[in-house]
């Protein structure tokens, strides 16, 4: 029962991208000056990480306005952020799913996610590559194994130079 | 003269015409009688991780009509044969449009080099002149002029505070510029006579050098100046030398570049198209260190050592992703510069560009908002050149009398820091782009 609710909680996120603010708004359209926590939460409110989720989540919205919610999450390391950036490295659009696999990456570090993993052999290059430059920090073995995998078959140029790299050849 | 009717009558058709913006692409321009485009051919070392500290050397006895050599006396250390600038020499300015260059050479801190008044004679002629600051050792000094002085001994930059700045003077890794007059809140003070300024190494323990030239630029004639123009493609979105002069955001950018350097009295260049080899789609950091993990991407710099080799003009570099710290999240950075202003004379430096995030190769337009990209490019493009934001979210302002400060009319300025739909220059934005010595009559 309590998981249902929260699934519909969930569902019913992008609905609330309307009641984002202006100053919110504004603020994610910055173009050179990153905004910052504190910034964010002046301009959107206690419940800022809850908007941009639902902004990021929001297939109604501009894509580069929900890139740049996509962005502002690495801001709010929760498991609900963590669950949406999930998510959305399965959205419809790719580049969405390339900030997803991000902003994902930085709040995980040198940690392992298995969304990351996944976001290797996305049929998109551009996100490949965005899981390449995320997933290369983790000293992780199977993260090795995974980027060796995916070695054998890339045969994008530029996918191949990140993915030499990353294996240090 | 009729060579610079042409170019201006052809940027104006840039407006309207889309094929006609750009130059041939350098595979066509050597068909027969075509017209021999130069072609930009960077330092294809993707490979290179070395901080942009290339063994390349500055043949300082070059002959550049205008020259002036004010080393003697006055620069210190000063090899008049070889220095060892650690960039080549790129394209050094020509002398069609009386660009003077004061060059000071190589200049140690070891021994006292930054210490000491660097003189630029200034002739009545003259409407301001650009300070290039280019480190050589790899070491992350950092590095600032400081202390420009005019000939009434007016400190018009003074200490690390560019608030407290009528000319601003920013602090940079590796390298620093300034443009004198950066701001016309100074202009008062313009006068010819010596000039005088300083450099200094923010990191004195380290034994640091750099190479320190002036550009001085004389008054143009009234009318339209223009600015050459160099399009850097890493393959982010499929954009490619090829697929760029029909690609349609691009193309529309680009439309919005001319235009709005047209209102400000410079006309663009058709740009010249170069692909990187693979590698350089994801910038990753700003600088180029050794963090102890692979180094997956590029930094910003090794990005922008690219353009060596390229002819002189402002170099964009479109990229898939822009992340400049590690320590903040990915994805927020549409564009960035190399600096204000970053290095527009010499090619093949770490600032020697502006680097434009260009990860969707198509805009679908939702709640009837604008395409940004050219909005982007023009901001960068002004950083580049000088300009500051016209105000900071922490209240910070330009240095310029006539920007708007706050309301609708600064969010319509181009060089707020929001892409609000800005679309304006104010009269002094427009005076202090068209300073900058890359700009030419």
């Amino acid at each position: 029962m309590r998981t249902g609710f929260l699934l519909a909680l969930l569902l019913a996120a992008p609905a609330f991208a309307q009641d984002v603010t202006p100053a919110l708004r504004r603020l994610l359209g910055a173009i050179d000056t990153p905004p910052t926590r504190a910034q964010l939460v002046e301009a959107g409110g206690r419940d800022t990480a809850m908007t941009l989720r639902a902004l990021a989540s929001s297939g109604r919205e501009p894509t580069g306005l929900r890139r740049a919610a996509l962005s502002a999450l690495g801001h709010f390391d929760e498991p609900a952020t963590r669950a949406t950036l999930a998510q959305l490295t399965r959205d419809a659009a790719p580049l969405v799913r390339k900030a997803a696999v991000a902003t994902l990456g930085f709040l995980v570090g040198r940690g392992l996610d298995a969304a990351l993993l996944q976001a290797l052999v996305d049929e998109a290059p551009l996100v490949r590559r965005a899981a390449i430059v995320a997933v290369a920090r983790s000293p992780e073995p199977e993260v090795r194994a995974a980027l060796e995998r995916r070695w054998a078959v890339e045969s994008d140029a530029e996918t191949r130079a990140l993915l030499g790299q990353a294996l240090g050849r | 003269m009729s060579r610079h009717l042409e170019r201006v009558r052809r940027s104006l058709l840039c407006i309207v015409l889309t094929a006609g913006c750009f130059e041939p692409p350098c595979e066509s321009a050597s068909e027969p009688g075509g017209p021999f485009i130069p072609c930009a051919t960077p330092s294809f070392d993707a490979g290179r991780r070395d901080g942009g500290i290339d063994a390349g050397v500055m043949d300082a006895g070059r002959v550049d009509a205008g020259r002036v050599d004010a080393g003697r006396g006055d620069a210190g250390v000063v090899d008049a044969g070889r220095v060892d600038a650690g960039f080549d020499a790129g394209v050094l300015p020509t002398s069609d449009a009386g660009v003077r260059v004061v060059d000071f050479g190589l200049v140690s801190g070891r021994d006292g080099g930054f210490a000491r008044d660097f003189v630029v004679p200034i002739e009545p002629s003259d409407e301001g002149f650009l300070i290039e600051v280019l480190g050589v050792s790899p070491e992350l000094d950092v590095f600032q002029t400081t202390r420009i002085v005019s000939p009434r001994g007016v400190v018009l930059a003074q200490g690390r505070d560019v608030q407290q700045h009528r000319t601003r003077s920013r602090p940079n890794l590796r390298l620093a510029n300034a443009l004198v007059l950066e701001s016309d809140d100074a202009r008062g003070e313009w006068a010819p006579g010596a000039w005088r300024f300083r450099v200094e190494s923010w990191m004195p323990t380290v034994d640091t050098a750099a190479t320190v030239k002036v550009y001085v630029k004389p008054r143009p004639p009234p009318g339209v100046q223009r600015v050459g123009l160099n399009l850097f493609f890493t393959g982010s979105a499929g954009l490619t030398a090829a697929t760029a002069p029909t690609q349609p955001r691009l193309v529309g950018a680009l439309r919005g570049l001319q235009a709005f350097f047209l209102d400000a009295g410079i006309a663009v260049d058709p740009p010249r198209l170069v692909d990187l080899p693979p590698g350089f789609s994801a910038v990753t950091s700003r600088i180029d260190e050794d963090a102890g993990l692979p180094m997956v991407g590029t930094s910003l710099e090794v990005l922008f050592q690219q353009s060596r080799g390229a002819p002189q003009g402002l170099n964009l570099f479109f990229v898939e992703s822009l992340e400049l710290d590690p320590r903040l999240p990915p994805g927020a950075v549409l564009g960035v510069a190399g600096g204000v202003p970053g290095t527009t004379m010499t090619n093949g430096t770490g600032s020697s560009g502006v680097a434009i995030l260009f990860d969707e190769a198509t805009f679908v337009p939702r709640m009837g908002e604008a395409d940004p990209l050219g909005l982007v490019l023009t901001h960068e493009v002004g950083h580049q050149l000088g300009l500051s934001h016209v105000f900071e979210l922490d209240g910070e302002q330009d240095n310029l009398s006539d920007t708007p400060r706050s309301g609708a009319a600064a969010e319509a300025n181009i060089m707020a820091p929001f892409a609000a739909g800005g679309s304006q220059w104010s009269p002094l934005q427009g005076v202090t782009l068209r300073r900058n010595p890359v700009v030419r009559p």
